[in-house]
């Protein structure tokens, strides 16, 4: 059975801090902090989201995590970016394919993603074990 | 239990499972965007990478930025050379790649295939005698692509015994059909490995 790791990742526009969408939570700074949530324990220790940067290029939100294998062995995962507006529908569902990742042991990987319309305010990434 | 009704027992469960076949048919809908990794074969997985790759550098182009911040330039598709030893449908790449940068916002399209039917259409609406001619569209006034979108598909492919090695590299331009200037180049490079099991094909 595949585990799953959602990292909620706040991506608001510091704008649209007020949003309704209850997974995000910027901090004072307008820093944005990703909200880990598995199902399985195991993975939530083997995988951690280290930095997630965002930026507003003409209008279009731009999303960056850097995820990191703290295990030693190798890890194959796969990663999907969900967008939404700011009501918190999701834009474009099925938009974005699952990207295939590979993580040798203690391996740093950025990935990025560009929204597909201008009216999304915040995203997620879905995090899976091949 | 005796021979009899062993040999009943077994006839049983064959109509059960052949009945249980019948009525649950193995098909099931996947997710079309899941990782595909039937084979070292160009797949679904590796059209979406390219595209999705190809978008989003094209939205972030810093000078494509500023030239769509006011404007939304028209371009053309042209196609995408096949250069690998595979039948690839280059044309669904660069579908998915207009439609997800159409639907950004952000760019227009001139549509090169249906161009043909667009002129029977109108012709029908001009000289069909069926027309009112104040609702038929007006002629010269469709508007003309500014830029062209065309690329190369390349592999190589490597044997070391058992092990298939594929690299893929994928590369997209637009050029301003006025100057010539390449204004844009994307690349994306996937790399496969297979192995062939040990028994079977």
């Amino acid at each position: 059975m595949k585990k799953i790791v959602t990292v909620g990742v706040a991506a608001f526009l510091v704008a649209c801090a007020s949003s309704e969408v209850t997974t995000v939570s910027p901090d004072s700074k307008g820093q944005y902090q990703a909200i880990l949530d598995s199902k399985y324990p195991r993975l939530l220790t083997d995988i951690t989201a280290q930095a997630v940067r965002q930026r507003v290029s003409a209008g279009l939100l731009m999303a960056s995590v850097d995820i990191k294998n703290e295990d030693l062995s190798r890890k194959d995962l796969q990663y999907k970016f969900l967008w939404f507006d700011r009501d918190g529908f999701e834009v474009q569902p099925d938009g974005r394919p699952w990207t295939p990742l590979s993580l040798l042991g203690e391996e740093t990987k950025a990935v990025q993603a560009v929204a597909p319309q201008s009216n999304v305010v915040t995203f997620k990434i879905q995090i899976e074990e091949r | 239990m005796n021979k009899r009704q062993w040999m009943m027992a077994a006839v049983a469960a064959g109509t059960l499972t052949m009945t249980g076949c019948a009525a649950n048919p193995a098909i099931q809908y996947g997710d079309a965007t899941a990782v595909e990794t039937t084979t070292t074969g160009f797949g679904s997985t590796d059209l979406q990478m390219i595209a999705a790759k190809m978008v989003d550098d094209m939205l972030m182009f810093p000078p494509l930025v500023e030239m769509t911040a006011k404007r939304r330039p028209v371009m053309f598709v042209d196609s995408i050379k096949n250069k690998t030893t595979e039948h690839i449908d280059t044309e669904s790449i660069t579908d998915t790649i207009s439609s997800k940068l159409l639907n950004s916002g952000r760019f227009r399209f001139v549509d090169m295939t249906a161009v043909q039917q667009m002129r029977d259409q109108m012709d029908f609406q001009q000289s069909g005698g069926m027309v009112d001619p104040s609702t038929a569209v007006r002629l010269r006034k469709q508007m003309g692509a500014e830029f062209m979108l065309y690329g190369n598909m390349s592999s190589i492919v490597k044997y070391n015994g058992s092990v298939k090695d594929v690299y893929y590299k994928f590369t997209l331009k637009l050029t301003n059909l006025e100057t010539g200037i390449l204004e844009w180049s994307g690349e994306k490079e996937i790399r496969k490995t297979g192995k062939k099991p040990t028994f079977g094909l």
